[in-house]
């Protein structure tokens, strides 16, 4: 089991040395709100000058991968571009183009996929040559092939129902973008997550979701399929236990806790003391206070 | 109270209702984000001293033709999962209804049959109360679904069979007195 210790000093240039990379979250991580974490910016700067590759990984389905590039851009982070960058949206999008598509060829015959989202989330899938179901539309003509449940500030009782309708068909995939049940603001409150809305349509359908997001590990795929990255070699950075930690554990990554965002670390040390044998997956091996913490373990 | 403007960044700024004590998650077709994330802020203000309760946890409600809608219970589900905690649950199984019932009309359970088309409510609430239970099939259960829980080893699905079943309830007619 993985113990939870401080990362600084010699331990710190010990373990980062090795690294070919980091995979980093980023709500939490990078940024809280419109605010970057102090000093991230600048470790990303250091990752790089060390010949670290930096890459992203966020439940976050709101954003399009090119609107997150801009938001990186806008926060100071210099540098990283959109292929870096591996949203849940993303992710669902390549997920529901390898299930409907096949991984390749155009949209007809593939169907349509019904999407509780935003424009960000629907931008990806459209991007992925898929065509999306219009809201409110009767059943006929091209059949819906998916339901893909993301963060729907819309989300209201009749699309429940929608979803509802055309998951009646087995073969209609049932896809959430990621579990999370909550999100952090920075007054302190808490917006409801896609966790939250998937339990809806779960409960609705009688379906279970497949959950693309952290902590299951298909976002990691994606990100071996275009990078090659060694697990070995790199390790996970996050703010969440349940999610980024537990994906570590799950993908073969040595994990960092960063004290920055949801996680305390009583909760990680209380998972850590805890009998029950899937806990123990959610402790890191490491944690830092915030990212600016690794920087004194690269290399001037 | 209305919420002010269109998005999540307007509805966090709004006021909380002071007296709140209780959030209630009943059947709601005009559910919405925005309600659920005031029923979040509520539960997060009062931790445990304010209440969450939900009426039932039925899944779907059926309609002709095979048709259903959500149910109640889904919009439970939503609340629970972003909260973090668990609804007190007023409707079948749970007894507290009975217990209504029994108290204001002074029912004895042993002479008294509870009629449902559902197992999962109607029969367990029926079995706990110590009713006798009637299960009609013109609704949303068949009967091989009361055979799987006969035939199965758990007790727990043992709760979920009946003493007797009709086809509808107007089969009961015949036995009744002129």
């Amino acid at each position: 089991m993985a113990s939870c210790r401080r990362l600084s000093g010699a331990g710190l240039r010990e373990v980062l040395g090795p690294a070919q990379g980091l995979l980093f979250d980023c709500d939490g991580v990078l940024w809280a709100g419109e605010r970057a974490v102090p000093g991230a910016p600048e470790l990303l700067e250091r990752l790089r000058r060390s010949g670290k590759a930096a890459l992203f990984v966020s439940n976050n389905s709101r954003r399009s991968v090119a609107e997150l590039e801009r938001r990186f851009s806008r926060l100071g982070f210099r540098g990283v571009r959109a292929e870096h960058v591996f949203s849940s949206a993303l992710c669902s999008a390549l997920f529901l183009r390898q299930r409907l598509l096949g991984g390749g060829g155009n949209g007809s015959g593939a169907g349509r996929v019904f999407v509780l989202g935003g424009e960000g989330l629907r931008g990806e899938v459209r991007d992925a040559g898929l065509r999306l179901a219009g809201e409110g539309e009767p059943a006929p003509g091209e059949p819906v092939r998916a339901v893909l449940v993301g963060y729907d500030d819309q989300f209201t009782f009749a699309k429940l129902a929608q979803a509802c309708g055309y998951l009646r068909d087995p073969q209609c995939l049932l896809v959430a973008t990621d579990p999370d049940p909550w999100h952090p603001l920075s007054d302190g409150q808490r917006t409801p997550g896609t966790g939250s809305l998937t339990a809806a349509v779960e409960t609705a359908s009688g379906r279970k979701a497949l959950v693309v997001g952290k902590p299951n590990t298909y976002m990691f795929d994606c990100i071996v399929e275009r990078f090659g990255v060694d697990p070995s070699r790199t390790l996970m950075v996050g703010d969440r236990l349940e999610t980024d930690i537990l994906f570590g554990k799950n993908c073969g990554l040595a994990t960092i806790l960063t004290l920055t965002g949801v996680s305390r670390l009583e909760e990680a040390q209380a998972y850590m003391a805890s009998d029950n044998a899937a806990a123990k997956d959610l402790v890191p091996n490491y944690y830092v206070d915030s990212i600016a913490d690794l920087i004194p373990g690269l290399d001037e | 109270a209305a919420l002010p403007g269109p998005a999540p960044a307007d509805w966090l700024q709004a006021p909380l209702d002071p007296a709140v004590r209780a959030v209630l998650v009943g059947f709601d077709e005009h559910f919405s984000y925005a309600k659920l994330c005031q029923a979040l802020r509520y539960l997060l203000r009062g931790g445990p001293e304010c209440l969450l309760v939900g009426t039932n946890r039925d899944h779907r409600l059926p309609l002709e033709g095979g048709a259903g809608i959500p149910g109640t219970g889904c919009l439970v589900k939503a609340v629970e999962t972003a909260a973090q905690r668990e609804a007190f649950i007023v409707g079948k199984p749970n007894r507290f209804m009975f217990d209504c019932v029994a108290g204001e009309f002074q029912v004895d359970p042993a002479r008294t049959i509870m009629v449902g088309d559902r197992l999962d409510t109607d029969i367990l609430m029926g079995n706990d109360c110590g009713l006798t239970t009637l299960l009609t099939l013109t609704g949303v259960t068949a009967l091989d679904e009361v055979r799987g829980h006969q035939d199965s080893g758990c007790p727990a699905r043992h709760s979920l069979v009946p003493d007797f079943y009709v086809d509808s309830i107007a089969d009961l007619l015949p036995v009744l007195g002129e």
